[in-house]
């Protein structure tokens, strides 16, 4: 029987043990989730559900306030694997459900459009970098605080991860959640510090939302541009893409040119050299009659160029998630 | 270029009523309109057209107006984004339009009013073509509007046969400026039209064979007939003059020519091109001494380019865009070569 009672208040202590586990789990992926003010909020809830309270909501709202950071600090104290656990969840979870994607409709670039080059690459990760480093800059001399290079390499090496997850197709809110958790882990070691794991958590966060949200507020602009503006964007686009290919368009008048053997011309958007430079941008862009036909008679000399809305999310990614990875509130001495 | 811009035409011959109408006018002389922000030029059949190479034009504003003058239409064409819409006013009311948006209909136009009844033939004929082959990454109906616009006032971009270009501006971004003694069309017909008769050339003005040539000269030398085609532009605030040039395998215009390639003026120092805006606005370089420089250009232009039709000799400045230096030699030797040759 004591046996049996032992087992009995064996199986239940365990039980208890796992929900205060799964508790502090909750806590902790909440208060990722709440940029580390979830005692505030937890706290403000509790006051609002007590209706007799009203008169006193202010005492009533500071003592559960200080109950739920209590409970944090219990948690940091006996459970802090748990919480740990949650605040990781808190991140990848959402980034897992959403990652800050489109729901606008995708479509690939058209077939045979130039793929990026390595120099387009090695481009992008030093823009990446120095975009970080001039945010986290920007952002110490805005907070008051003295600049140092440990700050701007941990916001280089944020900004430059961020385009290198681009690359790897994960989207500007994925990106961003990356771009947001290598500065936080960046900054603490270049300063010497334990990794704080509750600052990474918050910083992917906030580099995911805000860095997602400047993406999504990017592709619905540029795919809502006028035609006139499209255009434009796109061949200025075309224009940098090609210089940094070490192919510079020629500042020339732009002459149509013939297509051999067929008694028809195009008109390319820019030429270098014998090179010929066809943009297109936009989901529903494809070849014209006569651009197709150059392409099949010479597609040595023929770059096809095919820009998207997307583009332009990655573009404002990357500085919306630096921006947002600054935002991510710095608590309990970090 | 990959086309972007816009246009309008009015079934009206008098150019100078349309531009006035529109608040437009004249500002210099252009021989290829997609060359220019704004040109204008009124077409053998009497339409007169009006044509934004930037796709600068309102034409939801400007439409109404200029259909008081006579039947108007207006066309959007952006190879860029792939859209195409030509739309049509009469008396100042619209009458009918035809779309097509890739972002919104892939494959196919959208239609409002009642357009002409060409379109059924136009559209039967894109869908033949896509139907042929439809795995190719084209746009055929992007041709269908622009194929509609040119049926109905014989404008095609780029493509017109010996119109005479105005460049044309809104009176309102038109600066006062001196009356000029000397202009590029000027200069043409008195120092390199008759440059090239020199050289054996027959200098023609506005009956060149070619699209976009207003100023040409043709001969046969060697077995080939050979074309030089000047391509220019002078608005009172822009001023250049290249030739482009080709032959044919043969004496006849058949078929394509064997090459073709322009000469360009040797690249400005790189601290001219630089401080080129700054001596603008202060004057530095006015726009006579830039059209003697343009001038002689041309001419050594024409003479490097005679060399090369002739003898094979190529210049730094000589670009070749179809064809190349070599296939020409070797043309020129297997003529050297042939019996009598």
């Amino acid at each position: 029987m004591l046996a049996a009672r032992g087992g009995e208040e064996g199986f239940t202590g365990a039980l208890r043990e796992a929900g205060a586990q799964v508790g502090a789990a909750s806590r902790g992926a909440l208060d990722t989730l709440t940029f580390g003010h979830r005692d505030t909020l937890a706290a403000g809830l509790e006051t609002l559900a007590d209706p007799s309270s009203l008169s006193t909501w202010r005492t009533q709202y500071q003592n559960h306030r200080r109950q739920e950071a209590a409970q944090d600090q219990y948690d940091i104290t006996h459970y802090e694997p748990a919480r740990t656990v949650g605040q990781v969840a808190g991140v990848v979870v959402p980034m897992i459900l959403t990652g800050g994607e489109s729901a606008l409709a995708s479509a690939p670039r058209l077939a045979g459009a130039a793929a990026r080059t390595g120099r387009e690459f090695g481009a992008a990760l030093a823009a990446g970098g120095g975009v970080g480093a001039g945010v986290q800059h920007v952002s110490d001399l805005v907070r008051g605080r003295q600049p140092s290079w440990q700050s701007d390499l941990a916001g280089a090496a944020g900004g430059a991860a961020d385009v290198a997850a681009l690359a790897a197709r994960l989207g500007p809110g994925r990106a961003g959640g990356i771009n947001g958790a290598v500065a936080a882990t960046m900054e603490d070691l270049l300063n010497g510090r334990p990794v704080s794991l509750e600052r990474v958590s918050q910083g992917a966060l906030a580099g995911q939302v805000i860095g997602g949200a400047a993406g999504e507020l990017g592709r619905r602009w540029s795919n809502a541009l006028g035609r006139r503006a499209k255009g434009q964007l796109g061949e200025m686009l075309g224009a940098v893409r090609s210089a940094v290919n070490g192919m510079p368009r020629e500042a020339v008048p732009k002459t149509s040119v013939s297509i051999k053997g067929t008694g028809k011309s195009w008109r390319p958007d820019g030429r270098w050299g014998g090179q010929f430079f066809e943009d297109k941008f936009g989901y529903g862009a494809d070849l014209s009659r006569n651009q197709r036909l150059a392409r099949r008679i010479d597609p040595g000399t023929f770059n096809l160029y095919h820009f998207l809305p997307d583009d332009i999310a990655a573009l404002l990614g990357v500085p919306g998630a630096a921006t947002g990875q600054q935002a991510a509130p710095r608590r309990r001495g970090q | 270029m990959g086309l972007h811009m816009n246009w309008l035409a009015v079934e009206c011959g008098d150019k100078d009523a349309v531009l006035t109408s529109l608040g437009l006018q004249e500002t210099g002389w252009v021989n290829d309109e997609l060359r220019a922000q704004l040109a204008c030029a009124t077409l053998p059949n009497g339409w007169t057209v009006i044509v934004s190479s930037d796709y600068r034009l309102e034409l939801e504003s400007l439409l109404p107006a200029a259909s008081a003058k006579g039947r108007a239409i207006g066309c959007e064409v952006s190879e860029i984004v792939m859209y195409s819409g030509v739309r049509a006013y009469q008396d100042g009311e619209f009458a009918w339009a035809v779309t097509h948006d890739p972002d919104k209909e892939r494959y196919g136009v959208a239609v409002n009013g009642e357009p002409p009844s060409q379109l059924s033939d136009i559209l039967a004929k894109v869908g033949e073509l896509a139907a042929a082959e439809p795995d190719e990454p084209v746009d055929w109906w992007f041709d269908a509007p622009v194929e509609l616009a040119r049926s109905v006032c014989g404008y095609e971009a780029g493509a017109v046969q010996n119109a005479e270009w105005s460049t044309v501006a809104f009176a309102a971004d038109v600066r006062s400026a001196p009356r000029r003694e000397r202009t590029l069309r000027g200069a043409i017909r008195a120092e390199i039209m008759p440059l090239l008769g020199s050289l054996g050339w027959e200098p023609r003005v506005g009956k060149a064979e070619w699209p976009n040539a207003f100023y040409s000269a043709s001969r046969v030398h060697d077995g080939h007939l050979q074309f030089v085609n000047l391509v220019g532009k002078d608005d009172g605030e822009d001023v250049y003059l290249f030739p482009s040039f080709g032959a044919w395998p043969g004496e006849a215009n058949e078929g394509d020519p064997l090459i073709a390639g322009e000469v360009r003026a040797a690249h400005a120092a790189i601290w001219k091109r630089l401080t080129k805006p700054w001596r603008r606005l202060t004057g530095k370089r006015g726009l006579d001494e830039r059209l003697d420089q343009v001038v002689g250009d041309a001419q050594r232009a024409i003479v490097d380019m005679n060399e090369f039709l002739t003898l094979g000799r190529t210049s730094p400045n000589l670009r070749i865009d179809l064809g190349s230096a070599q296939v020409w030699i070797d043309a020129l030797l297997a003529k050297d070569d042939a019996p009598g040759g």
